[in-house]
């Protein structure tokens, strides 16, 4: 729906009185679909949360070193050194002359092996961050600190480009745990209040590495000297990560989610169990978060400018300014000094601005990369070496100043248990969308040109681009912390009833918000199924029953709220994962193969789980028995069946399965009384056995036969909730449901 | 030798038939491999094939490999790439249409090619293709085989045979079958459709691969040539290749192998006895084959949910037109477009770069013909540079007077016109053909022209074009000398071939403009969107792509014309090549498919950025402009460069609303219009009938060995509102469908006492019949005012000529269903959703929608199912006073499929009720309701339900 068409229809929602007869009928349908427009518009205001109730928003201040007394001084000491010498394994850029000398290759090929480096650490990085989000990350840092200390120091032992190809990409590989892991770390253990000084802090590692960095490495290699003197800065280098690695040890993981949970909560947190989120839905899951999204793009355009500049830049100051590699080694260093100057003034900024207002936060990040661009365009024009590097230095700094806020914006918006997949997706974003093409478009321009064209040409527009659209995602952040918000204080309230001994429901729905692309079918939906119940969801077509269930299954991702099986949070987890811990469901009008044999049917129902050849035949069997109507035709296609048989084989490839809950989505579609009364048997017979079930049903007769108790939908609100045959006495709900039809 | 109605049959030809058949079918296994599990028509099979045919080639000879040694590894490497594939491409458009995914099998096939001729080192000996071992076998006197041939008797079938128990007889060929017929239903019981994709695309990267291996010694391939020859998979093979799978109905290996070896043993035959010098007959052939294969095994396919792949244009809000320029913003732009490419000739003035800028303007209008085809009416073609050159040589043929070829010689015959008139009897030879090639596979539902067209292309480019009236009989024909059109000498030079072109390319533009505005376009659009509606329309589905395809095959003709001027030398084997074709593809595509300055566009950026950007930066323009851009294109920006154009359309008319705002503070009351009591304009005469309107006798319908509708008789009365009742699955959707023509059927229908049982579902919508559906899914890239216009197209059809030159009736027609379409819209108060896309409307919106198509398409007869489905309570009370209104406005009978009992009880005069595909009640309301059989089967037993059920 476009903007101007809600806002005609804000204009005139009541019916014409001079209209026909037929306009003032058609009148009450399209009433509704104006109205509908409009509450749509406000469901997605209601969601914003008052200052109060947003973590961090309008608390007092708090210093760094009271967020060191809260959270400790070791983590953010530990992450900082890792910051600090993360980008040796790139430093060795200075000494990329010697090593083309000596290994005697082409500007190409060292560029390319150092790139596939930097393709390792942004690749390594999502699965790494799937792992941080399920394991100890604490555990993380020393095994693999110490494995990419053990690759940088075989890289001092290479002599071919091959050999170099394989230890720079383990080495990249090996560090690509840290983007997710420390951020992550860090969110998890200070305060919000002081969040982004904590995370200036330890931004201030990569300037002072980069500061110092390439100056030790020059100064090794000067040392050392002779052709093979660049060994040395390898063997050497290897050092402090394994340093580093081994103090890490000392580190305790914190909580997941703890400050957030502390902000909200009045009593300490409760440790919660959940499915495994899969990468794929985590990246469902993360789309759906605007601000995230915008960001995320803002920051791949960026890219273009990140990743193309400095490479350019280095090479244009040896070529145009006959810069050697120490003295270049030098200026890179002396640039970041800006930097270093910049982060900390940022990290005290956006914790004030952040106090006030969050959108400021956004907006100010934006802000400070669109000034960076412009910084780019008046700097990268100047031919006095002076000026250039002060003034691209500034730019530098500016962007270090902005990166502040990323983590800071991140860690409140994304949903606390895939944070760190959220943090390990922006250097995917930043080196694969600007960093890979902008790399290879620099190239070719300064190929044909110079450097200072392809930088010209590349980073200030990019940068101006990429502020734009992180600016753009600021009206966004409010509802998307309401969000998150929301999502930990109903989890903390639910294990709270779990640690007070309430029986836990099996099923359980909440605040569940679904839609399909810009139309949302869902709202705000709560349901939960007992040990033992059957519960029957009733309602018109178009009600949202159907899609209810495939959110459950995990056919569907919401965009808010949770379901659970068992206290345990399942709303992430793949529709085949769901399956092996006990989500069965029978899908109305569709839950066979219909163009598989019948033994077949049932033999691809058993697939998902391993099981003895015996065994499948024998529940196979057992199967036919509870449907003879199936016997002796296995061979037959089953999209030949009736639509009666058809559902009841797709019953009992439901019930070849012992689940912890049997969905079944329009039980009675379709089927002649007699077969309803069949089917009906059997639920009836299930229930005796106390299995858990909920089921779709659109005849009230049908479901007041076997339900405990009713929901009762219509347009994707819950309507009714209670004993069925409360349902039944209820006229203004009862009688729309014999409006049903198929679907919904 | 056996000699049969004068055909010789060899036995050494009946072997090698067999053995090029064995080849077939493994291709085309692994084709149909592909198909059968993911809908996939994967044109990068045979490359990928070939990427490990170079790999194993380049192992061997460069290296020293041991034959089995290179033979594993080049299957694991090949296996590789059909993973990367999968992962890298297909699970990425996982969920478009499956026309996106067929066009990016061709961009993966390209690469894949780059990637061959580019990046496999060279391979350093010449010489045959090495074999595993080295044997001649003698069986009879007549036969003799060597090793290459044994190898293929042997291990093709044992390898097709494999790939068939690994389907049926293993778990995860179950998997496989399972997720490929209902993948939900598989991912809830634990599989996984998307890993099933990626297993199934490294098993056919493998199979690929031992099949290129085992067959590349048959086919003439050379050792040194593998890495360095542009298209491997010639078009000739894939065309094999389709026709064998298309012959196994794209899922039976079994018969894949039995059409293989019919298809390579009766090629064999035939080209043993036909003349050396004519073998390219044998293409006709097998077009023809492909034609009849289609027209009789073919049988529609599901429909792909409405897509579109076109960058959506937003309607220009009503109060934003008052400023000229955001009115005539179109214009505007085009303004632009086409003024900067006039002034084009005044800055190149070397002859080479205004060829280039030429052949930028005929491959824009190459593309445009797309616009209409793959755009509007969601088919596609894969040889519409055949067209160019039946447009083109004909142009020479009848300038230079060749003789037109007449069966049996009966009498001689030639034209011998001026250039002008030439072009214009080439532009119509080419709308025929297009016709001819397009009829057997636009009847039904699928990708079938994209076959069909291939064929055709692979045929013209090896046959056609070498017959006399083509050629003129020389190996090469050359360019016309200095054409005139009105005493302008066409030929003058380049710079007047340029300009000339870009007028035409101008004209085309308007032409498909005006196309797009009248209510063909609409009708083509309709019919990609919803085949069942815009029949109900009376909309004739087949016949409006067939017009699409024509109108698409001329355009390329007519392209054509100019095409064999503006070029300095012609070949029609290579410029007429499929290869051309899937150039102009990818130009249509990254221009933005389904819009008209799209293809200028596309073609500007494919094929001008070489002129544009300077001579240093050409490696980038490769880039840019290669087929990984396409992919890329396709995965992230579908909308192609007009996307963005539209995106700063889009910001610019928010700048003039924003500038409106501040102006006008306040929003324009809205206007109150005198509502017409009814929508009367154009109202047919009625003719007057006696007995029933709708009468049904017998109608069985059965879906495989199940009856869905059993032996019923259904008669609607005059006046009448008929209700049927039933559960769901008891057959009143398909008794409904078996009426309007929708599934076939036994049994007779009359409607206004017409026999129509042989009457296609248009034919019995334009008699007065009218349809409501179930989904109410309409056509959504429509607007409300152009679906009601679609449903206008039963009063006034409109005409394809004129509605193309904007000639009379045409502006007629439209002005009438403009202000017929918008008295509805007042009628029903659809005002402030005329100009929203359906897409956007919620299903009540729809369903009123629908019911203002019916009042469009002056139906007699309303049969509606559901009318209230997915509409609220109370929003659903509205809907049976409206049907009443409607009913009584347009005078009609109508049937109501209802579940709401109130609703059909209180409006219905007769009821029926539906059980097991038979009637078990039929008669006033209350007596139905209170039918002990209509009880048990549908109103239940429970006292109280059935009081509830009766009306409030």
């Amino acid at each position: 729906m476009t903007s101007q068409d809600r806002d005609s229809a804000t204009g005139e929602t009541a019916a014409d009185p001079t209209g026909s007869s037929a306009a003032r009928l058609a009148a009450a349908v399209l009433d509704e679909e104006a109205r509908r427009q409009i509450e749509q518009a406000e469901r997605d205001k209601a969601v914003l949360f008052p200052d109060d109730l947003l973590p961090g928003v309008g608390d007092e201040p708090m210093t760094l070193r009271e967020a060191m007394i809260v959270g400790g001084k070791t983590t953010v000491v530990m992450m900082f050194l890792l910051n600090f010498i993360d980008d040796l394994p790139r430093a060795v850029r200075v000494i990329g002359p010697d090593i083309q000398n000596s290994l005697n290759i082409s500007d190409t090929v060292l560029a390319g092996v150092l790139g596939f480096g930097g393709v390792a650490l942004v690749l390594g990085a999502v699965p790494m961050a799937a792992l941080a989000d399920r394991v100890t990350r604490v555990a993380i840092i020393p095994v693999a600190s110490l494995f990419w200390a053990s690759t940088m120091a075989l890289s001092g032992f290479i002599v071919n480009a091959f050999q170099l190809f394989w230890t720079n990409a383990a080495t990249g590989f090996g560090q690509a745990y840290r983007i997710p892991v420390s951020n992550s770390l860090i969110s998890d253990r200070y305060p919000i209040q002081a969040r982004a000084r904590v995370f200036a802090f330890e931004a201030l590692g990569r300037p002072l590495g980069q500061l110092l960095g390439p100056l030790a490495i020059g100064l090794i290699v000067a040392i050392a000297g002779g052709e093979e003197g660049w060994r040395w800065a390898f063997y050497i280098m290897a050092i402090p990560p394994v340093l580093v690695g081994l103090a890490s040890i000392a580190m305790k993981e914190p909580p997941r989610g703890k400050n957030e949970q502390d902000a909200l909560l009045e009593d300490d947190a409760i440790d919660v169990e959940e499915l495994e989120a899969s990468m794929s839905t985590a990246l469902a899951r993360l789309r759906k978060v605007r601000t995230f999204y915008f960001f995320a793009t803002g920051v791949g355009v960026l890219g273009f400018a990140l990743i193309a500049v400095p490479g350019q830049f280095n090479l244009m100051l040896e070529d145009k300014y006959g810069l050697d590699a120490l003295d270049r080694g030098i200026v890179e260093s002396l640039m970041w000094i800006p930097a270093l100057i910049g982060i900390p003034i940022a990290g005290r900024v956006f914790d004030r601005k952040f106090r006030e207002d969050p959108e400021a936060v956004v907006n100010l990040t934006g802000a400070l990369i669109i000034g960076a661009g412009l910084v780019y365009l008046v700097a990268l024009p100047i031919k006095a070496i002076g000026p250039l590097l002060l003034l691209v230095g500034l730019a530098q700094a500016l962007i270090s100043a902005a990166f502040v806020a990323a983590p800071t914006i991140i860690a409140l918006v994304a949903p606390y248990r895939i944070r760190a997949q959220a943090f390990a997706l922006l250097p995917v974003f930043i080196f694969l969308m600007g960093g890979f093409i902008g790399g290879l478009i620099a190239g070719q321009i300064s190929d044909a040109y110079n450097n200072r064209t392809a930088m010209l040409i590349l980073a200030p527009y990019t940068a101006m681009l990429g502020g734009w659209l992180i600016r753009r995602g600021a009206v966004h952040i409010r509802r998307d912390i309401s969000l998150a918000v929301e999502e930990l204080l109903e989890e903390q309230s639910e294990a709270r009833k779990i640690a007070s001994g309430e029986a836990v429901p099996v099923l359980q729905v909440r605040n569940l918000d679904y839609s399909y692309g810009p139309v949302q079918v869902l709202f705000d939906v709560e349901i939960e199924v007992a040990k033992g119940e059957v519960l029957a969801l009733l309602g018109t077509n178009g009600a949202g029953k159907s899609t209810l269930l495939r959110a459950i299954s995990g056919l569907g991702i919401p965009d808010r709220g949770v379901v659970r099986l068992n206290g345990r949070t399942i709303t992430y987890a793949e529709a085949e994962t769901r399956f092996r811990v006990g989500i069965v469901q029978l899908r109305g009008g569709e839950g066979i193969f219909p163009a598989l044999s019948i033994g077949d049917n049932l033999r691809a129902a058993l697939l998902g789980k391993e099981m003895e050849p015996e065994e499948v035949e024998r529940r196979i069997a057992t199967a036919v028995e509870t449907f003879p109507a199936l016997e002796g035709r296995l061979g037959e296609l089953a999209g030949d069946l009736s639509g009666g048989q058809q559902q009841m084989l797709a019953l009992a490839m439901a019930l070849i399965h012992e689940p912890e809950v049997l969905l079944i989505d329009e039980l009675s579609l379709g089927l002649a009384p007699v077969v309803v009364q069949e089917l009906l048997e059997v639920v009836q017979d299930l229930k005796a056995r106390g299995q858990t079930m909920l089921i779709v049903e659109q005849s009230l007769n049908v479901a007041l036969a076997f339900a405990d108790r009713a929901v009762f939908m219509e347009k994707g609100v819950v309507r009714f909730e209670g004993p069925a045959q409360e349902l039944a006495e209820r006229d203004d709900l009862a009688r729309a449901v014999f409006l049903g039809g198929e679907g919904g | 030798m056996i000699e049969l109605l004068g055909i010789e049959i060899g036995q050494q030809s009946i072997v090698i038939g067999i053995i090029a058949g064995l080849t077939y079918a493994a291709l085309a296994a692994g084709f149909v491999l592909i198909y059968r599990s993911t809908g996939v028509l994967n044109f990068a099979h045979g490359e990928m094939g070939f990427f490990g045919l170079a790999i194993f080639v380049m192992m061997i000879i460069n290296y020293g490999l041991n034959w089995w040694v290179a033979f594993a590894l080049a299957i694991a490497g090949t296996a590789l790439i059909g993973m990367a594939v999968e992962l890298i491409v297909v699970r990425r458009l996982f969920e478009s249409p499956r026309l996106v995914l067929l066009i990016a099998t061709i961009g993966v096939g390209q690469i894949l090619t780059l990637a061959r001729v580019g990046w496999i080192p060279d391979i350093t000996a010449g010489g045959n293709i090495p074999t595993a071992f080295q044997m001649t076998w003698e069986p009879t006197d007549h036969i003799r085989l060597q090793a290459r041939e044994i190898t293929v008797l042997a291990v093709v079938p044992a390898l097709i045979a494999l790939l068939g128990l690994f389907m049926t007889r293993t778990r995860f060929g179950l998997a496989v079958r399972a997720s490929a017929s209902n993948p939900d239903t598989a991912r809830v019981y634990g599989t996984s459709p998307r890993r099933v994709s990626t297993i199934v695309w490294t098993i056919a990267g493998a199979f690929a691969a031992a099949t290129a291996i085992l067959t590349a010694p048959l086919q003439g391939f050379q050792a040194a040539t593998i890495d360095d020859t542009g298209n491997l998979l010639v078009e000739e093979l894939l065309l094999k290749v389709l026709v064998v799978s298309l012959l196994a109905k794209m899922r039976s290996l079994p018969g894949v192998i039995w059409a293989g070896l019919a298809v390579g043993v009766v090629e064999k035959i035939v080209r043993n006895n036909v003349d050396s010098t004519n073998q390219s007959i044998v293409n006709l052939w097998f077009f023809i084959t492909v034609l009849v294969v289609v027209l009789w095994f073919v049988r529609s396919g599901r429909q792909d949910v409405g897509w579109s792949l076109s960058p959506t244009l937003r309607p220009i809000p009503e109060r934003l037109r008052s400023i000229w320029w955001v009115r005539n913003l179109n214009g505007i732009g085009f303004f632009f477009l086409f003024g900067a490419l006039a002034l084009v000739p005044i800055f190149v003035t070397e002859s080479a770069p205004i060829l280039t800028w030429s052949n930028i303007l005929l491959f824009a209008m190459v593309a445009l013909s797309l616009t209409v085809l793959t755009g509007w009416a969601g088919q596609l073609s894969l040889g519409q540079f055949a067209f160019v050159g039946v447009g083109g040589l004909a142009t020479l043929a009848f300038t230079e007077g060749h003789d037109i070829p007449i069966p049996f010689d009966l009498f001689d015959l030639s034209i011998d016109v001026p250039w002008g008139i030439a072009v214009v009897l080439a532009t119509a030879l080419g709308v025929l053909v297009a016709v001819l090639v397009g009829l057997p596979a636009l009847r039904v539902r699928g990708l079938f022209l994209a076959v069909t067209t291939l064929a055709f292309a692979v045929m013209a480019g090896t046959w056609i074009f070498v017959q006399d009236f083509f050629s003129g009989g020389t190996t090469a024909p050359r360019p016309p000398d200095r054409p005139a059109l009105f005493g302008i000498d066409v030929g003058e030079s380049r710079r007047t071939m340029y300009l000339v072109c870009l007028v035409t390319l101008v004209l085309m533009s308007w032409v498909v403009t005006r196309i797009r505005a009248t209510g063909i376009g609409r009708s083509f659009i309709a019919v990609r969107d919803n085949e069942d509606m815009a029949a109900a329309s009376t909309v004739p589905p087949g016949r409006m792509k067939l017009a699409a395809f024509a109108v698409a095959g001329g355009m390329a003709a007519l392209t054509g014309a100019l095409y064999v001027i503006v070029q300095p030398s012609l070949s029609p084997g290579t410029q007429f090549a499929p290869a051309n074709s899937l150039r102009v593809i990818v130009i249509a595509i990254v221009g933005g498919l389904g819009s008209v300055a799209g293809p200028v566009l596309g073609s500007l950026w494919i094929l001008g950025i070489e002129r544009l950007v300077p001579d240093q930066l050409r490696d980038l323009q490769q880039l840019l402009t290669s087929n990984i851009g396409l992919l890329v294109l396709l995965m992230y920006f579908p909308g192609g460069l007009l996307q963005i154009v539209y995106s700063i359309r889009d910001g610019l008319l928010g700048v003039a609303d924003r500038r409106l705002r501040e102006r006008q503070p306040d929003e324009v009351a809205p206007q109150t219009v005198e509502h017409p009591a009814v929508p009367t304009s154009a109202r047919s005469q009625r003719p007057a009938v006696d007995g029933p309107m709708l009468a049904a006798k017998g109608i069985t319908v059965r879906f495989g060995g199940n009856v869905a509708v059993a032996d019923v008789d259904f008669e609607v009365n005059q006046g009448e509102l008929v209700g049927l009742i039933g559960t769901n699955g008891a057959g009143k959707s398909t008794l409904l469908n078996a009426v309007g023509g929708f599934v076939p059927s036994d049994g007779t229908v009359e409607v206004l006492g017409v026999d129509v049982s042989d009457r296609s579902a248009s034919a019995r919508h334009r008699l007065g019949l009218g349809r409501g559906f179930q989904a109410a899914r309409l056509y959504p890239g429509l607007t409300v005012r152009e679906a009601l216009m679609v449903a206008l197209e039963a009063r006034q059809h409109s005409r394809l000529v004129p509605s193309m030159l904007a000639l009379p009736p045409s502006g007629a027609y439209e002005r009438a269903k403009r202000s017929s379409a918008d008295e509805i819209i007042d009628y029903l108060g659809l005002g402030r959703y005329a100009d929203s896309f359906i897409e956007s409307l919620s299903t009540g919106t729809r369903r009123i929608v629908e019911l203002g198509s019916l009042l469009a398409v002056d139906a007699r007869v309303l049969l509606l199912d559901e009318p209230t489905g997915g509409v609220a309570q109370r929003e659903a009370e509205a809907f049976g006073p409206l049907i009443k209104q409607i009913q009584a406005e347009l005078d009609a009978s109508v049937v109501v499929i209802e579940h709401d009992m109130p609703l059909v009880m209180s409006i219905s005069d007769r009821v029926y009720c539906l059980e097991s595909g038979a009637v078990i009640a039929n008669g006033p309301p209350d007596e139905v309701r209170n039918d002990p059989l209509v009880i048990a089967s549908y109103l239940g037993t429970n006292e109280a339900a059935i009081g509830r059920s009766g009306p409030a």
